[in-house]
């Protein structure tokens, strides 16, 4: 191996120390979290008092939370089906688009994506409140809907970039009537699009609070119980709360790449 | 006569301003192999996409086995395609891909496995039948398309440039390969191209589509030594070699004709069409049929190009600029001045060529 450089070793360190100030930042709070949520005393503050679970496991027998968990659950499972299905539909649509026109109400479409979260929340529950329907959570699930779908179009149309269409005319040729074509021919290659969309669209709508509030009434999901149980103080049962979604999260996460990874090499195919 | 295979019966169809189909005439009947030659634009897919029922022509009918197949769904029409970028589901092995067609037409597990592994031997893929698509080479791939496209016993074999992906070494073999399975097997196909080497070498007749009109279709060595229009005979590599001349007399009983030309004098055999004394003509001389005189002529080497296994000379003179081709090495250059000859019956006339 050539004698390294100087400078190189100087670039080398300043890289890692990015790296690790880079982790840090982004796990601090998080950490913070996870250290309070265990410390034996109802406030936070330094020093420490000692080692507990008491809040865990008033987490997990509070029924305010409890009852915000199921909903945030039904929602959430709600909206991702619906936004997959919408999501799927248009993402294939809008690579089947090639006039120019097509193109631009496509764009149209997408505009929830770069819409900040408030406007849609607003203009959504003077939509509902104007046309006489009742906020509850169909009006949240409808709004998140609307709200997380283009994820899911973004996931499809991403997976179709260089679909190609013969496959859907050779099924046909071959006798396979138009479902299922697109099951044998085009399915196979859009599923990870659509699972990593479902559980975007999950998480999304697990994780939200502006659009609940603003066009959810008569209940809690757990964000806005969050928000409304801070407001009397944090409680270390609060912080609990938090460290299990960053943790459940990140399981999530890791093993959503995992069965993406394991469907596209059973498939015969790329996870890219 | 026995009923066409496959029959267009005026069928015309055209998208926008641009005609893909104009009065398309055409019979084939049962093992015969067409290829439907043209430049890309003239229609040669859109005929294919007709058969394949993914177009629905303006009107006309399209009849297989004596049965009209207009507004019939894809799966419902008895054809089968070997796509140009083969189409094989890169999510089967090579002989899930094979059973497919017939899996759709409800053929039992065991059925389906003996004729896809018959259908592979055919095209020398039996041994590959676990391999996963991705793991196939262009040429593997081709036959794959081609026996899952016959595996389920279609009446029209349709293949739409199905060579054109491949390197050209490979494309030569695999030509001839396919030329032979298909006329041993007898299946009627429909072969869609833009090589006129692969047309003339693999077909029972080409057909020359050009504007989405039918120039001429007609046996290989018919459409060389006859060609019907000035375009099938530019097409068909005579290489702008086309000149206007004057029927100087009646055919003689070999078919000969005299033609008053910018070349002189010369014997031209009868086209297609019928001559009168008088009668204005398009003459075709193929490259390769002039004759050069290597002595002080009349034309002037504009060009000498040796493409490998013949020169390609550029000539220009009083009757204007042609190209003559002459097998192996040419030891003309740039500059020198050669004799134009048109050998006896070398010409051939054209009648109703282009205006």
């Amino acid at each position: 191996m050539m004698p390294r450089q100087r400078g190189e070793r100087i670039g080398d360190r300043l890289l890692l120390t990015m790296l690790v100030a880079a982790l840090f930042f982004s796990l601090a709070p998080l950490l913070v979290l996870a250290v309070f949520s265990v410390n034996d005393f109802p406030y936070y503050s330094l020093p420490l008092k000692g080692f507990t679970l008491d809040w865990y496991d008033q987490l997990f027998k509070d029924e305010q939370i409890a009852s915000g968990l199921t909903n945030s659950l039904e929602i959430g499972i709600l909206v991702a089906v619906v936004a997959s299905v919408l999501g799927t539909a248009f993402g294939i649509g809008g690579a089947m688009v090639t006039r120019r026109w097509g193109k631009v109400v496509f764009a149209a479409g997408l505009l929830p994506l770069v819409t900040p979260a408030l406007v849609l929340a607003i203009g959504s529950q003077i939509l509902f409140v104007e046309s006489g329907i009742p906020l509850s959570k169909l009006t949240v699930v409808i709004a998140q809907a609307t709200a997380f779908t283009p994820f899911v179009v973004l996931m499809v149309t991403a997976r179709l970039g260089n679909f190609q269409w013969s496959l859907l005319h050779a099924a046909r040729d071959l006798g396979a009537g138009p479902f299922r074509a697109f099951q044998v021919a085009m399915l196979p290659v859009i599923r990870p699009g659509i699972i990593s969309g479902f559980l975007l669209a999950f998480l999304m709508s697990f994780n939200d609070f502006i659009l609940g509030f603003f066009t959810g009434r008569g209940f809690f999901t757990l964000p806005s119980l969050i928000y409304s149980m801070q407001r009397v103080g944090i409680s270390p049962m609060l912080l609990a709360y938090a460290t299990v979604i960053a943790v459940l999260t990140l399981i999530l996460a890791l093993t959503a790449r995992r069965v993406l990874v394991s469907i596209a090499q059973r498939r015969g195919g790329n996870v890219a | 006569m026995p009923e066409a295979e496959l029959e267009f019966r005026d069928v015309s169809i055209r998208f926008g301003k641009t005609i893909a189909a104009e009065n398309l005439r055409l019979e084939v009947s049962k093992g015969e192999f067409i290829a439907v030659l043209g430049p890309s634009g003239s229609g040669k897919s859109t005929l294919l996409r007709m058969l394949g029922g993914q177009m629905v022509p303006d009107s006309g009918d399209i009849r297989i086995g004596g049965e009209s197949i207009v507004g019939c769904a894809p799966n419902q029409i008895d054809c089968a395609t070997v796509f140009q970028d083969f189409a094989l589901f890169p999510h089967m092995n090579v002989r899930q891909n094979v059973e497919f067609g017939l899996k759709m037409r409800g053929w039992s597990r065991e059925d389906r496995q003996a004729r896809a592994m018959e259908v592979l031997g055919l095209v020398d893929m039996d041994a590959f039948a676990e391999r996963p698509i991705v793991a196939l080479s262009g040429g593997e791939k081709q036959r794959v398309a081609t026996a899952r496209a016959l595996a389920i016993r279609p009446r029209v074999l349709l293949m739409d440039e199905p060579l054109s992906a491949l390197d050209r070494l490979i494309r030569l073999r695999v030509q001839r390969e396919i030329s032979n399975l298909l006329h041993e097997l007898d299946v009627t196909t429909i072969y869609v191209t833009h090589d006129q080497r692969e047309a003339l070498t693999m077909a029972d007749r080409v057909a020359v589509l050009h504007r989405g009109r039918l120039e001429q279709i007609a046996p290989p060595l018919d459409l060389i030594s006859r060609p019907a229009t000035s375009f099938v005979a530019d097409f068909l590599g005579g290489s702008g070699n086309l000149f206007t001349g004057k029927v100087a007399g009646q055919a003689d009983e070999d078919g000969m004709v005299p033609v008053e030309t910018g070349l002189g004098r010369i014997l031209a055999r009868k086209g297609v069409g019928a001559t009168a004394n008088g009668q204005q003509v398009s003459v075709l001389v193929r490259p390769e049929d002039f004759s050069l005189e290597p002595v002080a002529g009349d034309y002037r080497v504009d060009d000498v190009a040796f493409t490998g296994e013949v020169a390609e000379i550029s000539v220009g003179g009083p009757a204007g600029n042609f190209t003559v081709k002459q097998l192996g090495i040419s030891r003309l250059s740039t500059g020198d001045q050669v004799g134009l000859g048109v050998p006896d019956g070398a010409a051939v006339l054209i009648t109703e060529g282009e205006q």
